[in-house]
């Protein structure tokens, strides 16, 4: 499958193929090309792209979408498998969810057993058929048997009730409304399993169509809209091209195409960066598998580390508690005005490059430790090493945090460098663009102590150029948030655009050359990782 | 009778005591009517014959939507039971459907008491000896019943 479709909305390049050894539904290719030609990919139809505007999306691309579009990407993909396989929609729609919406792998199930996977999924007995899927919702295309003549005794609440208030699954079993309503209110309750509800009915494996949550439910409608969110809910969890943004109380959703490692909740959404694989904060350079082991190792080590890294720092000079309360890490003592580093709390003096100073603090010194020491001086070396990498992580994210509060700050100011200058609302824009820059900056440093951490010790000449990467991108972080910090009178427009720029490529360099062939060590032999101990 | 009480549960305590299960009977305290004394007799030909086992029922707020919440109060050697008496049942969890009874609760549990499963354990120790040395996991079965579960008591 290594040639290119020449599709206006559909390039399948060998990256795709690679891709699709784990993510075997990704690709989709308009719905005009057919149903069934010979390759697997021929039934991939941009019914869903289709819904979410008109194209399918480039490798590498992104966009933020509303539910209201999931919602119809949902419909669009239950559709095209009801087609596919001639069921109801709403019985495609169980059936994908059998298989985590992948379709491809649905197909190749159902057409092998479709009696065994009907029943597995408890749709076995429903009923209606394919032409139901023209009806603009999943919600009306199953057919429900009708309550027995004559009444029935509710089997849930022993009260004889009319065929009229009866409510049948197409298995055949009725209960009385009220019950019915309440069952599902309660599975509803249950939460995100209550899609995987089955007829009330003692063993019996026959799942609870929608049309029949519908009728059962028409009294409570705020439940039946919980009912609909859970399922969209599904849709964006199991579908891998999807993801919620999990920044607190954001809400939107992702939809990215093959090979996006981190993207951004933006335009339009709340900015947070995150990865799409892991769904954690975005941590390029380092992988997600990386990020994992440092957070359990942090967790682990965190009462050490929160002991020895109290929240103040000392003056090294004159000794009075400082707390950082802005994003540089140039800090000026307020009491005697002495400037040091507050990474390494050194002179600032020896940090700049004009004084020919050697900015040695994103180094870890190993010459510090010899071979010939005690398992408990080992030991202590490692902490010390960790140490040395989380204080700077710690370090960076404590900055990072303080950037995202500037940005409020920041659109003020622009507001007054615009008033003042009597510019146009672009020209103040650099303001917001260096603010974020330093944000994207800090956050990619983070990631770098983690990489840092566990990147080879012997790989000597990868570790002497990352470490010249991180140093550079930290100088340049620096000065951009000391830029960024200044007042507005003596602030350089030019100046703050080329250092934006010059850090940006900075960060580029240092991410794609991390990428690209630096070598990474599990962190197997680490003495000061405690056995996790497993959930029982 | 307390107002509150739904028809339902009424319903299955009034027929449990008229028309109670052979070998299982259920009473209900009177200060609280969702609160259930309930007696089972070991079953003929096993190892709990000549037994009486107390168990407690509760039904909670939400029965029957919820399963009742069941537990044996007599010390019983059983591969699905506990030390605290915590009973092993699917029906009591994620298979309950609110078309099951009281009834059908216990007569389950009655009948897991003929037909002990070792393979899903509660208390791994009984388990194990149930399926290293069956002999010896029903003798103490039956010795645990003759002790502890005394017809008379």
């Amino acid at each position: 499958m290594s040639e290119e479709e020449e599709d206006e909305n559909y390039v399948y390049s060998d990256e795709d193929e690679l891709e699709l050894e784990e993510e075997e539904e990704e690709v989709y290719a308009p719905p005009s090309h057919g149903r069934a030609s010979e390759e697997g990919a021929s039934s991939r139809g941009s019914t869903e792209s289709a819904a979410m505007g008109g194209k399918r999306l480039q490798d590498g691309t992104y966009t933020l979408i509303e539910r209201s579009e999931v919602e119809a990407a949902m419909l669009a993909k239950a559709r095209e498998v009801s087609e596919l396989l001639e069921v109801s929609a709403s019985c495609a729609e169980v059936l994908l969810r059998y298989t985590g919406w992948s379709s491809e792998r649905l197909m190749e199930q159902f057409l092998a057993d479709p009696e065994k996977v009907s029943s597995r999924c408890g749709v076995d007995k429903w009923t209606g058929g394919c032409e139901g899927s023209t009806a603009s919702s999943l919600d009306s295309d199953v057919a429900l048997p009708p309550a027995p003549s004559g009444g029935l005794t509710c089997r849930i609440c022993f009260l004889e009730v009319p065929a009229s208030e009866a409510l049948t699954a197409p298995c055949g079993h009725s209960f009385c409304g009220e019950c019915y309503e309440g069952y599902l209110a309660n599975k509803i309750d249950e939460g995100s399993s209550c899609v995987h509800a089955t007829c009330p009915e003692d063993k019996c494996t026959t799942l609870v169509p929608p049309k029949l949550w519908q009728r059962a439910l028409s009294g409570i409608p705020d439940k039946l809209a919980k009912y609909k969110t859970f399922r969209i809910d599904n849709f964006i969890t199991f579908s891998k091209e999807l993801r919620w943004c999990p920044a607190p109380n954001c809400g939107k959703v992702v939809r990215a195409g093959a090979c996006v490692a981190s993207v951004k909740c933006a335009p339009g959404g709340c900015g947070f960066s995150f990865c799409m694989k892991c769904g954690e904060e975005a941590h390029q350079p380092a992988s997600c598998e990386l990020v994992q082991q440092w957070a359990e190792k942090c967790q682990n080590e965190s009462e050490t580390a929160n002991w020895i890294l109290a929240n103040t720092k000392r003056c090294p000079k004159c000794q009075t508690r400082i707390e950082k309360n802005q994003g540089c890490n140039h800090m000026s003592c307020s009491q005697c005005k002495h400037e040091f580093c507050w990474m390494c709390m050194g002179d600032w003096s020896e940090h700049g490059a004009s004084t020919g100073g050697y900015y040695k603090c994103n180094k870890f010194d190993p010459l510090k430790a010899t071979d010939e020491e005690s398992d408990s001086a080992r030991a202590k070396r490692e902490l010390d090493r960790y140490l040395h990498y989380y204080k700077r992580y710690h370090g960076h994210d404590q900055a990072q945090k303080f950037a995202v509060k500037q940005l409020e700050a920041t659109e003020k100011r622009m507001v007054e460098l615009q008033e003042s200058t009597h510019g146009s609302w672009i020209d103040v824009q650099f303001l917001k663009t260096a603010n974020e820059m330093v944000i994207d900056c800090r956050r990619a440093l983070k990631s770098t102590y983690i990489f840092g951490y566990y990147l080879d010790p012997s790989a000597t000449k990868q570790r002497e150029l990352f470490e010249n990467l991180q140093e550079h991108l930290e100088r340049f972080t620096e000065t951009l948030s000391e830029m960024t910090e200044q007042p507005l009178e003596t602030m350089d427009r030019t100046e703050v655009v080329n250092i934006t720029r010059v850090t940006e490529s900075f960060l580029h360099n240092l991410i794609s050359g991390a990428e690209s062939g630096l070598d990474v060590v599990p962190d197997a032999k680490d003495p000061t990782t405690k056995p996790t101990v497993a959930a029982s | 009778m307390a107002a509150s009480l739904p028809r339902r549960i009424v319903k299955e305590t009034q027929r449990l005591t008229q028309e109670p299960a052979p070998g299982i009977t259920a009473t209900p305290y009177e200060d609280n009517l969702r609160y259930f004394n309930v007696l089972i007799s070991g079953p003929s030909e096993s190892c709990y014959d000549g037994g009486q086992f107390k168990l407690e029922l509760f039904l909670p707020a939400d029965y029957p939507m919820a399963p009742p919440k069941v537990r044996f109060l007599t010390k019983i050697f059983h591969p699905n039971v506990d030390k605290l008496g915590r009973i092993c049942l699917d029906i009591l969890k994620d298979k309950w459907s609110p078309a099951l009874q009281i009834r059908t609760v216990l007569l389950s549990i009655q009948a897991l008491l003929s037909a002990p499963n070792p393979d899903d354990p509660l208390d791994n120790t009984v388990a194990e000896l149930w399926k290293t040395d069956p002999d010896a996991a029903h003798a103490k079965a039956t010795e645990w019943t003759r002790t502890y579960a005394r017809a008379a008591a």
